[in-house]
């Protein structure tokens, strides 16, 4: 095995120290730190990310996994030429007003993070112009709002509507999701996707921003 | 004993943790008391024996005491000890009085082998409008048997759509309560339980349904949730204040999802009996819905979903013997065979588990705008009436036969027809081609071995 698959096996593993040290290990012996990070880190948090479609990874895992991705992103990212570093998309994500349920949330959180975006997450119960102003203030490329419940979702309007009463509406992808929601009412809306699933959230994220 | 007060100083001056680092601790200590107690899910029997239930209780009281309950507010941790715990199972009610003069009902405790059936309170539990308000609930209160009107979530009213945080949320949860109020009035049982504003979210407008022509303590209540998982904040503490200074006995209920941080149905039964006990120990009430969900927010007559609650349900009630209820909701929509089947199945199980109570009626997870039908309630009456007192293995064995006639289905349920489409809205009375089906599926449950006869 090289030392690309070491890395790859100790994040999926969830070790975090192993998958720490092989990094610097690896840099430290002159490997080529794109292969490190895409064909060892990556690679490795990718897995996770289907091991939990496959319900062999749950939750839990997801954070590990998140985790040990940032802080072995972390080490390689100054080693990296200027022109690799892509900037990574950013996503705002919010449950809305009055909405205190988070785990779907999380989860399309943490799974976006797997995938390479770069995320804010607000909580639940975020007022609308926190979202906003949240977004500008980051440059965001998505704005992501859950709502679980029948009473929360017109929150998500609320908030399209002020992106266009504010004529900003054009700056930002806006997708939702959550419990009672549907691709009708997020074409009611005026959003520009609407997710069942985590990974199906990544998969509109990457669409909405390709 | 601990009380709220405790809760409160553990919220300001408890250990702080960030709220990923308290959801790993509780998750791995979930998997080890699952596997140290050797709780394992087993979808041949949704009524689990005795011994799981009392494996169930004592992972739930470890898991409280290790890891404790967490102010997602403060980010603090309120620590408790398993005597602390302990305490606060020891002390709770045996039986509840909900409702005024001839219609108040006393819910008294059941053992999984008791004859007589639970208490039902059945209702729409789904988004109404306005104008099928009343009569959709009628079709519920037109059932003799039903002791508790379940309201619907009330879309809109006086030109507002109901948004929770803002004043709309105030002015349409009133409005349902006045609804609820009228409807009860025209079933002629003023003095019936209407429960709580199936809508109102924030302290503010749980608040405002309580006062002068709306709800008063013997009949109303507030819903105060542990949320998934191990969770509260600063609201839950003071729905309860609100509670303990008007006298009014709180509608608790622990919140699990499985497939979240609990992996499986036996790790979300362990969590749902930990944060039942941890919201007694603020709320002081003696009542909880076991409410589980899954991934996909069904809370219906899933197997895996029948499977924890009824554990925690049992659990609860061979070591604290309180009264315990649950939703019956079905996934499919009204006037479908599945729906009909989905609430015979709870209605067979959770009474062989020992339940108090049934919150049922409800179709198509209680999401769809008018998809109600008192039908469904009717079938939890004629199944209970007969199913409860059966023997563990029989009511398995049942329940394995009915859920086996759907269980095909999830991914696509038959979404059914509005309440308009399936009753006479004036006469509250269901189509003859509705009766046709629902006596044919009572057939049906008939051949399968429920004992109607």
């Amino acid at each position: 095995m090289s030392i690309f698959d070491d890395i790859r096996s100790a994040v999926v593993a969830l070790d975090a120290d192993k998958a720490e040290s092989l990094t610097s290990e690896a840099l430290a012996a002159d490997e080529d730190p794109l292969k490190v990070l895409n064909d060892g880190v990556i690679k490795g948090i990718r897995e996770i990310g289907g091991k939990f479609e496959q319900g062999e990874y749950f939750l839990a895992e997801l954070i590990q996994g998140a985790d040990i991705g940032k802080s072995c992103i972390d080490i390689v990212t100054p080693h990296l030429p200027k022109a690799a570093v892509a900037r990574q998309k950013k996503v705002v994500m919010a449950t809305v007003r009055g909405d205190i349920h988070t785990l779907g949330k999380d989860l399309v959180s943490l799974m976006l993070r797997i995938s390479g975006f770069d995320v804010v997450d607000l909580g639940s119960d975020v007022p609308t112009m926190t979202i906003i102003d949240e977004a500008e203030k980051v440059g965001a490329d998505i704005i992501g709002l859950s709502a679980l419940m029948m009473t929360t979702m017109p929150n998500q309007a609320e908030t399209i509507k002020y992106l266009n009463d504010m004529g900003l509406r054009d700056k930002y992808r806006v997708m939702v999701g959550g419990g009672s929601t549907t691709q009708g009412w997020a074409e009611m809306i005026g959003a520009d996707g609407w997710a069942p699933t985590a990974a199906a959230a990544v998969a509109l994220a990457e669409k909405l921003t390709s | 004993m601990i009380g709220i007060s405790d809760y409160i100083e553990a919220s300001t001056e408890g250990p702080i943790l960030t709220e990923s680092e308290f959801d790993l601790r509780y998750s791995k200590k979930v998997r080890e008391l699952a596997s140290d107690f050797g709780v394992e899910y087993n979808p041949d029997e949704v009524v689990p024996d005795d011994k799981t239930a009392n494996s169930i209780f004592e992972a739930g009281v470890e898991l409280l005491a290790s890891v404790g309950l967490y102010n997602k507010d403060s980010r603090r941790v309120i620590e408790l000890g398993k005597k602390q715990v302990m305490e606060v199972a020891g002390s709770r009610l045996h039986s509840i009085t909900f409702g005024v003069g001839f219609d108040a009902v006393t819910i008294k405790e059941r053992r999984p082998s008791d004859s007589f059936p639970p208490v039902l309170w059945l209702g729409p539990v789904c988004p109404l409008m306005e104008e099928t308000y009343v009569s959709a609930c009628l079709s519920f209160l037109k059932i003799p048997e039903n002791q508790g009107i379940l309201g619907g979530f009330l879309i809109a009213a006086e030109g507002f759509e109901n948004k929770s945080g803002y004043p709309h949320e105030l002015i349409v949860t009133a409005k349902e309560i006045v609804l609820n109020k009228e409807a009860i009035r025209r079933a002629g049982r003023p003095g019936l339980f209407h429960c709580v504003a199936a809508s109102a979210v924030t302290p503010a407008a749980n608040f405002n349904v309580f006062g002068p022509g709306v709800c008063c303590p013997q009949t109303g209540s507030i819903p105060i949730q542990v949320m998934p998982e191990l969770k509260i904040n600063w609201d839950k503490l003071t729905l309860a204040i609100f509670c303990q200074q008007h006298n009014i006995h709180p509608f608790t209920d622990g919140m699990g999802v499985i497939g979240g941080y609990a992996r499986n149905p036996g790790e979300s039964a362990i969590t749902l009996v930990a944060n039942i006990l941890a919201n007694w120990g603020f709320s002081h009430a003696s009542n909880a819905v076991a409410w589980s969900t899954d991934m996909k927010g069904h809370w219906t007559a899933k197997k895996p979903i029948l499977w924890t609650n009824s554990a925690v349900v049992k659990a609860l009630d061979l070591n604290v013997g309180n009264p315990m209820y649950s939703f019956g909701t079905a996934l499919a929509g009204p006037m479908t065979e599945m729906a009909l089947l989905e609430s015979a199945a709870y209605s067979v199980a959770y009474p062989a588990a020992g339940i108090e109570l049934i919150l049922g009626g409800a179709c198509g997870n209680g999401a769809d705008v008018d998809y109600t039908a008192g039908l469904h309630g009717q079938m939890a009456v004629d199944v209970t009436k007969v199913a409860s007192g059966l023997p563990r293995d029989e009511a398995n064995e049942l329940v394995n036969k009915i859920v086996s006639q759907y269980d095909d289905k999830y991914d696509n349920p038959p979404r059914g027809v509005t309440y308009q489409e399936c009753y006479d809205t004036v006469k509250i009375e269901p189509k003859p081609e509705f009766v046709a089906l629902y006596d044919k599926v009572k057939d049906d449950l008939g051949r399968m071995g429920v004992p109607f006869s």
